[in-house]
């Protein structure tokens, strides 16, 4: 197994160019390559050059560097000739990240040339950092845009090298065949999906299991519960003791409707249960869920309705710091009361000047309508009646 | 994880196969070119093409140099790899379904179905070193298995070659001899039809899946059962993580009743399943049609898996698939 690093090879190379450089620096003159053959030369050169190796191709300073600057060009065309079988695939993942950099440095000799003034000469070298022990490689260059700013742009890359065995590399570099061979470009017979598949944990793993330790935490406290002696599992519907909770009481659907009637009696705890059974059993059509009545679906609306219409009192003509307490306690003096509500405006919090009261018996309600119509209440009349019904009910 | 998906086939998948280093991948699907892709990055590298049948299923040698193919054209062929040509035709009388490379590639087990009058065989070819010396004789031919054999792996040491198929028995075969060593147990074994199996990279053990909705793990000396993985659907390929305590199952429903029902009713997914508590990990999903062929790559960073669908899809695991905590 050997570690490919990607950039490793090209960088020897440029390496050597370097170097030739030096023994030809005065042999040639700056325009030793003919004008016209210059525009295949800088194609072919940055279609090749290695990514990381601009800064040691900054703009000369002086005009004698200038003749180096060519004859490098051409020095590298030769040996990234051959470099190129080898890399086919990195000088295209590279060619981009050319594309830019050839903006600057080649066009460097043409822009005196075409007497341009050489702004980018003056920028300062492009700065390459790392690859760190994270595999974090940052590249700093600066470059003119269009508005003729300077500007900075770091880019951070992460380098990954993957070990590969020798015969696999050798296996890259194999010729197509057969109908691979003769595929068109735009085939697109491999496409990475758009869609991100995630490995899918939720399905029954997580219900299962969580089902399976609610049910075992349930053993678990019944035990306690019946071991112990004190009930920890007490039906808040039936009353029943260490039998079931409150969710799962066989009796429910009749046990909220008892609530609301005798809201004041204290919950009764075997008996009721079997009264409930009896009932249960009378009415065996199927009711459907949202019509049930019950503890769990308070919020059905045939639920709400009817609480609010149970000898429910309407109270106009509220003054606006009236709150429910204070309506609880004015009302409280007939009778038993199973709701108090003061209307606030949702927004304000303030009053909206009407409430209602639900009486347990009916005649409480009946005395505290004569009594408290027209009564003087924090120097407001009030104004007390029977609500009337939902129109649909 | 973004999966690649190759669609190299025009008909659905039936078998895929790693290389040894895992860098290649080879599928056979019921057209008639096996074809080879780069498992990295899903390019398509070759085809093989010669067959004239639907391919039913391949091997690469160790060194990755010769694949060999079983056809339903009643032939199985030996490959070059890297080019492509044909080197060898193995002619039988029955299609050829299930075909392996034995340790050192010297020998190869092949199955042919029960066809016309032939009875369903397998078959042990010795293959030279030099393919100008390869013959077409049989070493060994194996007989007296009722019902279509779907697939013959060899044993450890290429002592022993492993039968499963359409009978829902496992058998294990003496390769000196030829005769019947183990058979599976009735009552704890597979009761429909084995479509696929897959042996452990170090070969102690090996995974079935079957027809009767379940994929059992084995020992490979004793025949022992080890581990059962019950589903929902019909299992039609099955692998072992080379690296994980994870097996994989693909399978779904009949695919006469795909178009008859909604996708999500298919269980087209892959299913992965804990190799030792036997719970259900997750699913992958993406097929939208059963998944006839499934492979780890290797070194279990990524797999693929091959549908009915005709796209072979590569997954390269997200981190948090290697930090699954049961």
């Amino acid at each position: 197994m050997q570690p490919i690093h990607n950039t490793a090879p090209v960088r020897a190379s440029s390496r050597i160019t370097i170097h030739e450089n030096h023994a030809h620096i005065k042999a040639k003159p700056r325009n030793h390559i003919p004008r016209r053959t210059r525009p295949a030369i800088k194609k072919k050169t940055y279609a090749t050059r290695p990514p990381n190796h601009v800064s040691h191709l900054q703009p000369p300073k002086s005009p004698n560097a200038r003749g180096r600057r060519t004859n490098r060009t051409t020095n590298r065309d030769r040996l990234d000739g051959k470099e190129a079988c080898r890399n086919r695939t990195m000088a295209a993942a590279a060619a981009m990240q050319l594309q830019q950099q050839h903006h600057r440095t080649e066009r460097w000799g043409d822009l005196l040339d075409d007497g341009e003034l050489g702004l980018e000469a003056l920028l300062p070298p492009k700065v390459v950092v790392g690859p760190d022990a994270q595999g974090l490689k940052k590249v700093i260059e600066y470059r003119i845009d269009d508005d003729g700013n300077k500007v900075k742009v770091t880019t951070t890359t992460r380098v990954r090298t993957v070990r590969r065995s020798k015969r696999a590399i050798e296996r890259r570099a194999w010729a197509k065949f057969g109908d691979a061979a003769t595929e068109v470009a735009g085939s697109r017979l491999t496409m990475v999906s758009t869609e991100e598949i995630i490995l899918d944990r939720t399905s029954r793993d997580s219900s299962s299991s969580g089902s399976k330790n609610d049910e075992a935490s349930n053993d678990s406290l019944t035990k306690t519960n019946k071991d112990g002696g004190g009930f920890l599992m007490v039906c808040r519907t039936c009353g029943k003791k260490g039998d079931h909770w409150t969710s799962k009481c066989p009796y429910k659907d009749l046990a909220s409707q008892q609530s609301l009637t005798s809201l004041d009696m204290p919950p009764s705890s075997d008996d009721s249960a079997s009264q409930g059974g009896g009932a249960d059993n009378k009415s065996a059509a199927y009711v459907p869920k949202f019509r049930r009545l019950g503890p769990d679906n308070t919020s059905g609306a045939e639920v709400m309705r009817r609480r609010n219409d149970e000898n429910s009192i309407r109270v106009t003509n509220l003054s606006e710091d009236t709150r429910d307490p204070d309506l609880a306690e004015l009302f409280g003096q007939f009778g038993p009361l199973s709701r108090v509500f003061v209307a606030l405006d949702r927004a304000t919090g303030v009053s909206r000047g009407f409430g209602f009261v639900n009486f347990v018996h009916r005649e409480d309600g009946e005395r505290a309508i004569r009594k408290l119509d027209k009564y003087g209440y924090d120097n407001l009349i009030l104004h007390v009646e029977w609500a009337a019904p939902r129109p649909n009910n | 994880m973004r999966p690649i998906l190759m669609k190299g086939h025009e008909r659905p998948l039936t078998f895929l196969r790693y290389n040894r280093d895992g860098d290649l991948l080879f599928s056979c699907a019921k057209d008639h070119t096996p074809t080879v892709w780069y498992a990295d990055n899903g390019e398509r590298l070759g085809t093989y093409r010669g067959h004239n049948g639907a391919v039913w299923t391949c091997d690469v040698s160790r060194d990755s140099a010769r694949l060999i193919t079983g056809s339903a054209d009643q032939t199985a062929k030996l490959w070059d790899v890297s080019t492509g040509r044909e080197l060898f035709s193995f002619r039988f009388d029955a299609p050829a379904r299930s075909v392996e490379f034995g340790i050192g590639d010297t020998l190869a087990v092949v199955t042919t179905d029960n066809f016309m009058d032939h009875v369903p065989t397998v078959q042990v070819k010795r293959i030279a070193d030099d393919i100008e010396d390869q013959t077409e004789e049989s070493a060994l031919v194996i007989t007296g298995i009722k019902g279509r054999i779907n697939r013959a792996v060899w044993g450890p040491l290429n002592r022993t070659i492993i039968t499963a198929g359409e009978d829902a028995t496992i058998r294990i075969w003496d390769t000196e001899t030829g005769k019947l060593m183990k058979e599976s147990d009735k009552e704890s074994g597979h009761q429909k039809t084995i479509s696929s199996l897959s042996k452990s990279s170090d070969w102690s053990h090996f995974i079935t899946g079957s027809l009767d909705k379940s994929a059992k793990l084995w020992d490979t000396r004793t025949l022992t059962l080890i581990k059962t993985y019950v589903t929902e659907r019909p299992v039609n390929a099955v692998d072992i993580s080379p690296t994980h305590d994870t097996v994989v199952l693909g399978g779904g429903q009949d695919a006469m009743n795909v178009t008859m029902t909604d996708r999500r009713a298919g269980k087209f997914e892959a299913k992965f399943y804990h190799k030792i508590l036997q719970e259900e990990i997750g699913g992958v999903k993406g097929h939208f049609g059963p998944i006839n062929a499934l492979a780890f790559n290797p070194d279990g960073r990524s797999f693929s898996s091959g549908g009915e669908d005709g796209y072979v899809r590569l997954h390269h695991f997200d981190h948090d698939y290697f930090n699954i905590k049961m």
